[in-house]
C-alpha cells in the first residue's frame, strides 16, 4: 500500500517520473496496474452513488457494475491500443523497448486516473443532491474530458523525452538534459502524438460505448450491458442527421 | 516465438536490417492473424470457424500470389533497364511492404476484434477494414520508398523502374482482392469459398457498374 502511494506521488509530482529512462526502470508493471485498478475503482464507487440516491429502492448492483467498469474501460482500451501505439512509435523513431513503452503508457493512464479519483467526492457529493440525470451524465463526461487532458499534457512531455535520438555518452560526462528538440524532431513528436492521440481516443470512445451504462438511467431497470447496437461512430452519425430532419 | 519476436522489432526499428528468410514469416504469421480476427466476425458458431481459418488463408495468400505474380516480369523490366546487380537489394525493398503491411495489420487487429464484437451493421465493418488495409498500405508503401531511395541516389533509373512496380502491383492486388473475396463473411449469407460469380474481373465490373448508373 505504501509502496502504490509513493508510485502515484511520484508520478503526480515529477511528471517526468515517465520522462526518465532510470525512473521507467524502477516503476514496475504490476503495481502499475494495481494502482491504475485501485484509482479506478473508486471512482467507479463514486459514480454509482447516483445509482444508490436517485432510485426508489437503492440499486447496489450498479455500484458493482460501475467498480469494475472504470477500470476495465481504461485498461482494456490500453489493451487493445497498445500494439498498434507500440508499433506506430517504433516506425516512426522512437527508441524505447516494448517494456518501457508498455510502463510509460501506463503511467499516463495512472496519472488521469487519480485526477479522476479525485473528482470522486464532488461527484458523490452532486449525485447525492441532483436528480436530474442528464446533468449527472453531462457532469461525468466534464470530468472525464479534464483527467484525459491532464493525461494528454503528461503524455506529450513524455513523448518529448521518449523520442529523442540517443545522446551518446563520452567518458563520464552526463547526458545533456534538457536540450531543446530541433524542429524536425518536434514535428515528428507531434505526429506520433497525434496518432497516438486519434488510435487511443477512438478506441476508448468505442469501449466506453461497448461497457455502458455507467451511471444507469432511473427510469430504466439496471441492467449490466445494453444490447448490441450500431457502435458509438454510427450512432454519432445517426444523432448528427437527426438534428437536421 | 521469442526470436521471431525481436526480429518484428528488429525490422520496426531498423529497415532493411532483416533478411528475406526472417519477412517471411511475418507475412504468413501476421498476415494470418488479421485474416482471422477479420473472418471472426460471423461468431464462431456453425460455419463461424470455417470463414475465420478461410480469411485466415486468404490474407497471406493475397500478399504473396500479388507479389509473385508480379515478380517474373518485373525482373524482367529490372535486367533490360541495366540494373540486374541491384536485384537483391530491390527485392528485400519491395519485400518490406507485405512484411510492414502485415506487421501494421497484426497490430491493428485488436481494435478490428473490438469492433467486431460491438458492431452489428455488416457495411460499416467491411469499411472499417477497407481503412485498416489502407492504413497498412500507406506505411509499407512508405518504409518501401525509404529502402528505394539509396538505390535511386545511385542510379536515377530505378525512379522509373519504381512507378512501374506500383502501377503493376496495384493493378494485379486490387484484381486479386476482388477475386478472393469475401474476407468478413456476411452473416445474412450462408458460408462460401469464394464468391460463385468470382472470376470476374474487378475494373469490368466497375465500367459496367458506371455505366448502368450513366445510361439507366
Amino acid at each position: 500500500m505504501k509502496e502504490l502511494w509513493r508510485l502515484v506521488d511520484g508520478l503526480l509530482r515529477g511528471r517526468e517520473a515517465v520522462s526518465s529512462e532510470e525512473a521507467l526502470g524502477r516503476m514496475r508493471v504490476l503495481w502499475l496496474v494495481m494502482s491504475v485498478l485501485l484509482l479506478a475503482a473508486a471512482y467507479g464507487v463514486f459514480m454509482g452513488v447516483y445509482a444508490l440516491s436517485s432510485r426508489e429502492a437503492a440499486e447496489y448492483r450498479q455500484v458493482a457494475s460501475c467498480m469494475w467498469k472504470v477500470p476495465a474501460l481504461f485498461l482494456l482500451t490500453l489493451l487493445i491500443c497498445f500494439p498498434s501505439l507500440y508499433v506506430f512509435s517504433t516506425l516512426l523513431g522512437s527508441r524505447l523497448s516494448f517494456l518501457a513503452t508498455l510502463k510509460a503508457l501506463l503511467g499516463i493512464v495512472t496519472i488521469t486516473v487519480t485526477v479522476l479519483a479525485s473528482f470522486g467526492p464532488i461527484m458523490a457529493f452532486f449525485s447525492l443532491s441532483t436528480e436530474n440525470y442528464a446533468f449527472m451524465k453531462l457532469l461525468n463526461v466534464a470530468f472525464f474530458t479534464v483527467a484525459g487532458l491532464l493525461g494528454v499534457g503528461a503524455l506529450l512531455k513524455a513523448l518529448r523525452f521518449l523520442l529523442r535520438p540517443q545522446v551518446p555518452v563520452i567518458g563520464d560526462m552526463p547526458p545533456i538534459i534538457g536540450q531543446k528538440p530541433s524542429a524536425d524532431e518536434d514535428r515528428q513528436i507531434k505526429r506520433v502524438f497525434r496518432i497516438w492521440i486519434l488510435i487511443y481516443a477512438l478506441v476508448g470512445a468505442q469501449m466506453g460505448w461497448v461497457l455502458r451504462p455507467f451511471i444507469g438511467d432511473p427510469q430504466s431497470p439496471f441492467a449490466w450491458f445494453r444490447a448490441r447496437q450500431a457502435n458509438f461512430f454510427i450512432d454519432v452519425w445517426q444523432t448528427f442527421l437527426k438534428l437536421f430532419s | 516465438m521469442r526470436r521471431f519476436l525481436l526480429s518484428i522489432d528488429r525490422f520496426l526499428r531498423v529497415e532493411g536490417d532483416v533478411g528475406v528468410r526472417e519477412q517471411l514469416p511475418m507475412i504468413v504469421v501476421c498476415g494470418a492473424l488479421y485474416g482471422a480476427i477479420m473472418g471472426s466476425y460471423r461468431g464462431l458458431d456453425g460455419d463461424g470457424w470455417k470463414q475465420m481459418l478461410l480469411s485466415a488463408s486468404k490474407v497471406p495468400t493475397l500478399f504473396f500470389v500479388t507479389f509473385l505474380l508480379c515478380l517474373p516480369s518485373y525482373f524482367v523490366l529490372n535486367v533490360l533497364a541495366g540494373l540486374r546487380d541491384d536485384f537483391p537489394r530491390v527485392l528485400r525493398a519491395l519485400l518490406s511492404f507485405q512484411s510492414l503491411a502485415a506487421v501494421v495489420l497484426a497490430a491493428l487487429g485488436p481494435i478490428t476484434w473490438l469492433m467486431n464484437v460491438s458492431t452489428a451493421n455488416y457495411s460499416f465493418i467491411v469499411l472499417w477494414n477497407g481503412v485498416m488495409f489502407a492504413v497498412a498500405s500507406l506505411l509499407g508503401q512508405w518504409r518501401m520508398r525509404r529502402l528505394y531511395r539509396p538505390l535511386i541516389a545511385t542510379n536515377p533509373r530505378h525512379r522509373a523502374m519504381w512507378r512501374v512496380w506500383m502501377v503493376l502491383y496495384w493493378f494485379v492486388a486490387i484484381q486479386m482482392a476482388w477475386v478472393l473475396r469475401p474476407f468478413v463473411g456476411d452473416p445474412t449469407k450462408p458460408f462460401q469459398l469464394l464468391r460463385p460469380q468470382a472470376w470476374g474481373n474487378a475494373y469490368v465490373e466497375v465500367v459496367a457498374l458506371i455505366g448502368r448508373v450513366w445510361w439507366r
